[in-house]
């Protein structure tokens, strides 16, 4: 190896100190080191993209596995892979045992936690590290936990500074904090996520689909992502896309939709009625739960309608707590959006 | 705005996208800030023409230079001590790619002839470079996860990256050679 090849490997991992610099650049006051180091950049980032070619296939494979098996029961591992990966797990635990008893190792084994499940209806599954986890209310969220969701089944998470999340039948979606500039990062792989985002103050919130990459800054949206097309509702607010090669851009207003697919976007076209329209529900409130972020009424004729509220809005909710208890009546105005987040509770009567 | 331009432009950022993903991530060692910074170029590019309305001559030149700044930006936000960036050697840097200007065909040619090749190395050889191009491990750490020694590993990444080179030149001459 050359000095020169050592001098851009140490430029490379940012070890060079000022002696080894100021060699470099002398190096590069030849014509010939200069094009030999264009050479090796472009040599580098070829390999780069190669190996994240290879990653996405890998992650596309591997997803289509979880697909696949989900809900059916049907196990992929041979025996063999069992044993191998029990063996690593028994290492493992004795190892984090013995160094857990002096309590360092918890928090350096796992991602940073990102968010916290608020509410799971029917088949919600959580995949960590390839492993499925249960997942319930309350259940950490993690950096690269990918969620899935069976038939009819939802599950809503919140982050720590209010933005929710509703994630709904048959989907699957990555959860991530973008490295760079620490912020939301969520990769919607299929399906359907409806989200209520609090202004995002410190970086965007970045969204990703097959088709398209979203930037959020706080607002209220639905997205579906399916057969090689995602569709963008956005009831309030304003988000920039940009298809997935970044060259196409479009900032979308709250109240249009739009088709997005790999080649580019559909023009904005108004939201469909059907999603702003305001429908209302009269009932008896029956159930009450704070934590989950759920209301379910029974109407005169007997039927029931359980609401999500956005959790971000619940304490905003809890303020009207005294005109909320089980019996009241109450008149329920919310957007007709496949998820009923309650936008306002218009009228809540107590019963004599 | 126009239209003709931006397309124009679009086209250009295209065929220029591999150098400049290149120079940008030769300057950051970090594939994702890198593919922020080439978003953030472009976002910045079609800003000049449509708002600005400027006319960019040399655009691939226009982009490093953008580029450059956003990553000087990126290294001060960092707050680094032990990093050393200063601007005297990303211009050198610029300065050898203005004087390479790398061909786009060509470079994504050899990004083709490159997966072939790739999936010609052993496993062993293939996960040390998944290693230092994948997950950006320096050679300090590699050394620490391998249980080698820093200046071996140099020494494989160094033999490995000749051999993939040749693979690679030995491809293109065949792919010339059935050209013609």
């Amino acid at each position: 190896m050359t000095r020169f090849e050592e001098l851009c490997q140490a430029f490379y991992d940012h070890s060079l100190n000022d002696e080894s610099l100021a060699q470099l650049k002398e190096e590069l006051q030849d014509a010939g080191k200069r094009k030999q180091l264009v050479d090796d950049m472009i040599f580098d980032a070829n390999l780069v993209e190669n190996f994240q070619l290879l990653a996405k296939k890998k992650s596309q494979v591997l997803k289509s596995t979880i697909t696949a098996q989900s809900f059916n029961s049907t196990h992929t591992y041979t025996s063999a892979r069992i044993i191998s990966w029990a063996g690593v797990a028994a290492v493992l635990l004795i190892g984090i045992f013995l160094t857990a008893q002096q309590g360092f190792l918890k928090g350096l084994l796992a991602p940073a936690i990102i968010a916290e499940a608020s509410y799971t209806s029917g088949e919600t599954r959580l995949f960590r590290n390839d492993n499925e986890l249960k997942i319930h209310q309350q259940s950490q969220i993690r950096h690269g936990d990918l969620l899935v969701t069976g038939t009819s089944s939802y599950l809503m998470f919140q982050y720590e500074d209010g933005s929710t999340c509703m994630l709904g039948p048959e989907s699957t979606l990555e959860v991530r904090v973008n490295k760079s500039t620490q912020g939301k990062w969520l990769m919607l792989q299929q399906g359907e996520l409806q989200a209520n985002v609090s202004p995002q103050t410190q970086s965007k919130m970045k969204l990703s689909t097959p088709e398209a990459h979203l930037e959020i800054l706080g607002t209220e949206f639905i997205l579906k992502s399916r057969n090689s097309q995602s569709q963008l509702d956005l009831l309030e607010g304003k988000i920039l896309l940009s298809n997935t090669t970044g060259l196409q851009q479009m900032t979308l207003e709250g109240g249009w939709s739009t088709t997005l697919s790999n080649e580019n976007f559909s023009e904005p076209r108004p939201i469909d009625e059907k999603l702003i329209q305001n429908q209302s529900f009269k009932g008896t409130l029956q159930d009450i739960r704070p934590k989950e972020g759920r209301l379910t009424l029974r109407s005169k004729e007997n039927k029931t309608k359980t609401f999500f509220i956005a959790a971000n809005k619940w304490d905003q909710t809890q303020a009207h707590k005294s005109a909320f208890l089980p019996g009241d009546q109450l008149d329920i105005t919310y957007k007709k959006g496949t998820m009923n987040i309650i936008q306002t509770i218009q009228k809540s009567t107590r019963k004599p | 705005m126009n239209e003709e331009k931006i397309a124009l432009a679009s086209s250009r950022f295209l065929k220029d996208r591999h150098a400049l993903m290149a120079f940008i991530y030769g300057l950051t060692h970090d594939a994702a800030s890198s593919e922020d910074i080439l978003q953030e170029v472009w976002l910045k590019l079609f800003h000049a023409l449509t708002e600005k309305e400027m006319t960019i001559d040399n655009q691939a030149a226009w982009c490093r230079g953008t580029a450059k700044n956003l990553i000087l930006h990126y290294w001060r936000s960092k707050r680094d001590p032990k990093v050393v960036i200063d601007s005297e050697l990303i211009d050198l840097v610029d300065q050898a790619f203005t004087e390479s200007e790398p061909e786009s065909d060509l470079v994504t040619q050899r990004q083709h002839a490159m997966q072939k090749c790739l999936e010609m190395l052993p496993e062993q050889s293939r996960q040390l470079l998944h290693y230092r191009y994948y997950q950006g491990l320096s050679f300090k750490q590699m050394a620490q996860k391998l249980g080698k020694t820093t200046s071996s590993l140099m020494m494989s990444t160094s033999r490995l990256r000749k051999s993939l080179q040749n693979c690679i030149a030995s491809r293109l001459q065949l792919h010339q050679e059935g050209a013609q």
